[in-house]
């Protein structure tokens, strides 16, 4: 027992702080705010690619949490246009033009989708008064 | 390379006949009913003898974006055939729904985008072709207007179709940066070079995610029950027996590009999934009361058995083909026979089906040939898809051997329901009289189900009797044009 609390402290708590000791004498404020600047000004694809994340991730709880049929489709818009922002980015880094085209046809597509999806949404507010999407649970089981 | 020649565009003609039809039943007067499923069934016709006369071409077009191959023409053949039958049933529905003419015209849509899928060999016309058969399918179940539930079915099925079409296209974007083409081939071969890395992974669980929904696995199957129940039989037909298998070929591609790298981590993903995908699929059809939602969980678990092929591999695939063809030729036929019993007695409840066996003889026979189908009783086409999946799961040993067992004992299990309608429609007195057949303009008397259903079930018949021929063409097409590319 106290072999393996002596083994646990000698490998990894005690390298563990001397990493952490080590990190925050070589610590250097400036150093850092310099990293930081440089990264936000100096725009790579890591940036389009954290956007578009974010963008997607945005979307995501959106259509998992919104109940509104519009807000519901503006969320997947967004996931679709995380895709485009994607797209766009890494044809631009690659050098092609592939993506790009891949990026004009979402965009119809999207509009495609979405001029369907408002169809129905019509339909079902003129037919029922509402688009809330969990008022329209007759169906289950 | 990249520009099409006349002899070219002639591999083309199929498609581009879908397209001039779908805008000429447009133009149609608003009364032409029966002129639009004439030009639709016909089409239809003229179409799959045009796709038949491309069997045995080999070749690239469009700067290698467009396939003919025998893979592809076997896939077109299979469900161009599939919707003539839809379409040929779907008569009698379209002479009281309020937009005839669009019905059919989506349906032309529908299938000039399933006509694309199987020739595509790029991501940009593989993605378009596959979302334009899902936006046109959208406002399918919408085609009955006063039907109660037509709207909460295109609900559902817009929400989730749109929902994965996300998922698709980030997956795919995610695929693409880190491959650098959108070429189905390169990109394999890039996978080759580049090796199993976590980011093609993530990509891989957002394509399988997206195609997932699309296909009905498990846990994204919820919409599957609802919009196959809500919407009008004959759309149900179409939706579960062509277009869902639509998504079955796009992944079957998917999982092609993915197999130089990850084929044993990808197989196992899929494995599971459909594993849980046919018994719950079957657990929750076992509990039904309403037979036609019941038969809306068994597509569910179906899609399951069909993946089963997918997952294994190797011969395996060409019984996920035969699966595929028997669930759809079952899936149309059985959704006609419903709305046969939905309009002469009311409802698809399971009292509406008791004493059908001494009330309507014929359709009775009928639909227990499909339901025993469905079960994978020996004599019909259903049971041989699942044999040639079962034997080389066994052959290949190890977890593969639980996938068989697990396939075996849901087919058991759903014999369970489905004896369960068959012994309703022989063994119970009826307690529903059957409604007159209404024969007047408004509501006819529903013999063009009768046709379409008789069809079905004798090329199941014939298909179940003669399986050598049927298999035999799906390995050689399977195998000379689609697996070594």
């Amino acid at each position: 027992m106290l072999e393996t609390i002596e083994r646990i402290f000698d490998r990894v708590l005690l390298p563990c702080l001397a990493a952490v000791g080590d990190w925050l004498s070589n610590f250097d404020l400036a150093e850092m705010f310099r990293q930081g600047v440089y990264f936000a000004f100096h725009l790579s694809l890591t940036h389009y690619l954290l956007l578009a994340a974010a963008l997607f991730t945005i979307g995501l709880l959106g259509v998992m949490t919104r109940r509104n049929l519009i807000a519901l489709i503006i969320s997947i818009e967004l996931m679709l246009n995380a895709a485009n922002i994607n797209f766009v980015a890494f044809s631009q880094y690659l050098g092609q033009s592939s993506g790009s085209v891949m990026a004009v046809l979402v965009l119809a597509l999207a509009a495609a989708e979405v001029a369907v999806g408002l169809a129905i949404g019509l339909y079902l507010y003129r037919r029922n008064g509402t688009i809330d999407v969990e008022q329209f649970h007759t169906l289950r089981g | 390379m990249n520009s099409l020649t006349l002899e070219q565009l002639i591999m083309l003609l199929p498609e581009l006949l879908l397209l001039v039809l779908a805008v000429i039943i447009m133009l149609l007067p608003e009364r032409a009913r029966t002129m639009a499923w004439l030009v639709a069934a016909g089409g239809l016709a003229a179409d799959l003898l045009m796709c038949l006369s491309l069997w045995g071409v080999n070749d690239y077009i469009m700067g290698g974006a467009y396939a003919v191959n025998n893979f592809a023409v076997l896939v077109k053949v299979m469900l161009l055939g599939l919707a003539m039958l839809n379409v040929i049933g779907s008569h009698d529905f379209t002479a009281r729904v309020y937009r005839a003419r669009e019905y059919y015209a989506l349906l032309l849509m529908a299938m000039l985008g399933l006509l694309i899928i199987p020739s595509s060999m790029d991501f940009i016309t593989l993605v378009v072709a596959f979302e334009l058969v899902s936006i046109t399918t959208y406002v399918l179940p919408l085609a009955e207007l006063n039907n109660p539930q037509g709207g909460e079915a295109a609900l559902k099925y817009f929400i989730s179709g749109a929902f994965a079409s996300a998922l698709i296209l980030y997956g795919l974007s995610l695929l693409y940066g880190f491959t650098g083409t959108m070429n189905l081939q390169n990109c394999a071969q890039a996978m080759a070079i580049l090796g199993a890395h976590p980011l093609l992974l993530v990509a891989l669980v957002l394509l399988l995610a997206g195609f997932g929904y699309k296909m009905a696995l498990v846990p994204f199957h919820w919409w599957a029950a609802d919009t196959y129940t809500g919407s009008p039989s004959p759309t149900t037909g179409f939706l579960s027996g062509v277009t869902q298998k639509g998504a079955f070929v796009v992944a079957l591609k998917i999982i092609v590009v993915y197999s130089a790298v990850f084929a044993p981590l990808a197989a196992l993903l899929l494995g599971v999934l459909c594993a849980v995908t046919m018994t719950v699929g079957n657990v929750l059809a076992l509990k039904q009361k309403d037979v036609k939602r019941m038969i809306a969980y068994s597509s569910v678990a179906h899609a399951g058995n069909i993946g089963v092929g997918f997952a294994v591999g190797g011969t395996a695939i060409v019984g996920s083909f035969v699966h595929i063809l028997a669930h759809a030729l079952m899936a149309i036929a059985c959704f006609f026979a419903l709305q046969i019993v939905f309009e002469r007695k009311g409802g698809t409840m399971m009292q509406h089906f008791r004493g059908l066996g001494k009330q309507m003889p014929g359709l009775a026979a009928a639909l227990m040939l499909l339901l025993l189908s469905f079960g994978g009783v020996p004599p019909l086409l259903g049971f041989w898809g699942k044999m040639l999946m079962v034997v080389p799961a066994v052959g290949l040993g190890g977890w593969y051997l639980v996938l068989a067992l697990i396939l075996v004992l849901n087919s058991a299990l759903s014999l369970v329901y489905y004896a369960a309608v068959i012994r309703e429609m022989y063994m119970r007195p009826a307690e529903i009289e059957l409604l007159p057949p209404a024969a007047d303009k408004v509501k006819p008397s529903g013999r063009s189900y009768q046709l379409a259903l008789w069809l079905s079930v004798a090329l199941l018949l014939a298909f179940g009797l003669l399986p050598n021929w049927l298999t035999e063409i799906c390995s050689s097409a399977l195998f000379n044009s689609m697996l070594p590319w």
